[in-house]
């Protein structure tokens, strides 16, 4: 099989010639593609391993801008001034929307750290209506790009287009995680005028994409901040599995694939995932990070959802080669009879730079995967 | 039910006045603000509010967190249910023995800017009974050990997010122990587990929101 077999054999949960290695944020196609470097010299050696041994993952994203489309009408204007907390820039993005302006503050880290928002752009029914009051008008996203890195990636890989967050992550993106939990008992009405925009425009999004024969594996995300415990399981079917599917039914009906990222506790709604059509779920994370250890995951899932995960980051930044290894094994052991198991990280690396410490445990990953896999 | 209980019960159900919409069918029944002005129109002793009031009422609510049957969202209506009761009681409890369990000083360590988890530590604390100054994101150590200076007596606690800020915890642990401050510390975080905490010497470690104020607790001796 060649990697590209390999990985959309494992995507689809059927088994391949051996189990396919994803190293999530580490991109040889930046390299291949042209494309300015994703990471710190530090990583080169670990680059160059991932493009030769493993499968190559790419999410490309269309040009739009958290779905929020501002025109004429609502110009956005954008304040940097320092945070007074060293190496971060207070961001302040006021949009100038019909019925009045609304502020978003982010601190912004200057060293591509993770940054955090000081304020969320939207705090009361008054900044709901604000918000809905910009208008919005659906641009065709230019696929030219997408096409191009296709034939760049070739053979080696897997190129997923995302559709971005889905409607609940983008609400929880403007609302942030307290006040969504608290209208979710006192706003309710509010939550769904918001998810019901947000998925209109993705669906036009996913539309478009499906029309101009991108695909077949789209990648979204943002589902995770509604599972339990920040919701109830009936509210995660409310809010996300309602929205997402339907707006994931175009792809499954053209033959497409979704791909989905969600951290935390899954098992009690892994129900709901089978519903929306989820083809592959990462990182299925067993305890502390989540709920799920990956022999209980296979069974839920019922072969109709692929995994790709779960070897924990932390571990790769803390163990040792030989824990490294180890915990390869199991996994394969856990989840890969039968196919459907791409072997992960949980999440992509975040510290700007790869000391050797870490880079040893990924490549012990890597040499494990291709050993017991 | 008696106005204690009463004020017990609409903590649990998350009601913090007569005008809140939560929850639906207490429509026009009083919430913990006007149960809590009854209860001192007839009287009753402030520390009995606290304590077998809203203390015990969010001690429901950690221990229904905790075992799956209340969510975030229902935590934070309580919380908040506790924090309007405060506002009225507080006043009346200073310099009384029966105030506040105790003080907690707690920050995300520097170079970490998550704040949710913390933030959410310290609702629950507070909602717990105890006193919490919250010292907000990216925390240097020397903050911290000014902090634990000016209250001897407080827990501190200290979260990370993050793999790569999970050192600052022991940086700042260190920090403090070389100091010679006697206060008692507590870690919690994504990144952190209780081997980890042995390993730098905190006295305690939490996985979630409500195990933290039974971790205080047992620190601190309050059998409660």
């Amino acid at each position: 099989m060649t990697k590209h077999e390999r990985y959309i054999t494992a995507l689809r949960c059927r088994q391949p010639d051996r189990v396919p290695i994803v190293i999530r944020g580490v991109d040889p196609l930046n390299d291949t593609a042209g494309l300015p470097p994703s990471r710190h010299p530090s990583f080169r050696f670990l680059i160059d391993t991932v493009a030769e041994n493993t499968e190559w993952a790419y999410r490309w994203h269309p040009p739009e801008e958290n779905l929020l489309s501002c025109h004429s009408d609502a110009a956005i204007r954008i304040e940097v001034q320092p945070s007074g907390q060293e190496g971060f820039d207070e961001e302040t993005r006021t949009f100038e929307a019909p019925l009045g302006p609304l502020k978003t503050i982010k601190w912004v880290s200057r060293e591509g750290k993770p940054g955090m928002t000081k304020k969320y752009l939207i705090e009361s029914l008054e900044d709901v209506e604000r918000f809905l009051s910009i208008p919005y008008q659906f641009r065709e996203p230019d696929v030219t790009r997408f096409f191009e890195l296709q034939t760049k990636m070739g053979s080696n890989g897997v190129l997923m287009a995302s559709i971005g967050m889905d409607p609940i992550g983008h609400v929880t993106h403007w609302l942030g995680l307290e006040t969504l939990a608290i209208w979710s008992l006192t706003e309710r009405e509010a939550i769904f005028r918001l998810l019901d925009e947000f998925y209109h425009r993705a669906e036009l999004l996913v539309k478009a994409l499906l029309s101009a024969k991108v695909g077949p594996v789209f990648a979204t995300l943002g589902m995770e901040q509604a599972t339990p415990p920040w919701m109830s399981v009936d509210d995660f079917t409310a809010f996300t599995t309602r929205y997402d599917e339907r707006l994931w039914a175009p792809i499954l009906e053209a033959g497409g694939l979704v791909h989905v990222h969600c951290h935390g506790n899954l098992k009690q709604v892994i129900g709901d995932f089978i519903d929306m059509g989820a083809g592959c779920i990462h990182p299925v994370e067993a305890p502390p990070m989540g709920d799920l250890e990956l022999h209980e995951a296979r069974q839920l899932m019922q072969g109709r959802i692929s995994i790709e995960g779960n070897i924990q980051l932390d571990d790769l930044y803390t163990k040792d080669e030989e824990y490294i290894r180890e915990t390869v094994k199991q996994a394969i052991t856990d989840a890969a009879e039968g196919g459907g198991f791409i072997l992960c990280p949980t999440a992509s690396p975040i510290p700007p730079v790869l000391d050797e410490k870490v880079l040893n445990n990924y490549l012990a990953l890597i040499e494990a995967g291709l050993e017991y896999g | 039910m008696n106005p204690i209980e009463q004020i017990k019960d609409a903590v649990v159900r998350g009601r913090s006045n007569a005008l809140s919409k939560y929850p639906p069918d207490m429509a026009g029944k009083p919430g913990v603000v006007e149960l809590i002005e009854t209860a001192l129109s007839k009287h009753l002793e402030v520390g009995k509010i606290l304590q077998q009031g809203l203390i015990a009422g969010m001690e429901v609510v950690g221990d229904k967190f905790s075992n799956g049957e209340y969510f975030l969202p229902d935590l934070l209506m309580s919380a908040q249910a506790v924090k309007a009761g405060m506002q009225l009681i507080d006043p009346l409890l200073r310099g009384e023995d029966s105030r506040k369990l105790g003080v907690i000083v707690i920050g995300t360590v520097r170079g970490d800017m998550h704040d949710i988890g913390k933030n959410l530590v310290a609702v629950v604390l507070e909602g717990g009974g105890f006193d919490v100054i919250d010292l907000g994101i990216d925390v240097s150590p020397e903050t911290f050990l000014e902090q634990g200076r000016e209250h001897p007596e407080a827990v501190i606690g200290m979260s990370a997010l993050l793999t790569t800020t999970r050192e600052s915890i022991r940086t700042t642990v260190d920090i403090l122990r070389e100091a010679d401050l006697k206060n008692k510390i507590i870690v919690g975080g994504a990144v952190v587990n209780q081997e980890f905490a042995d390993e730098i010497g905190a006295d305690g470690y939490s996985r979630d929101a409500t195990k933290a104020v039974h971790l205080v607790k047992d620190l601190l001796g309050i059998t409660a």
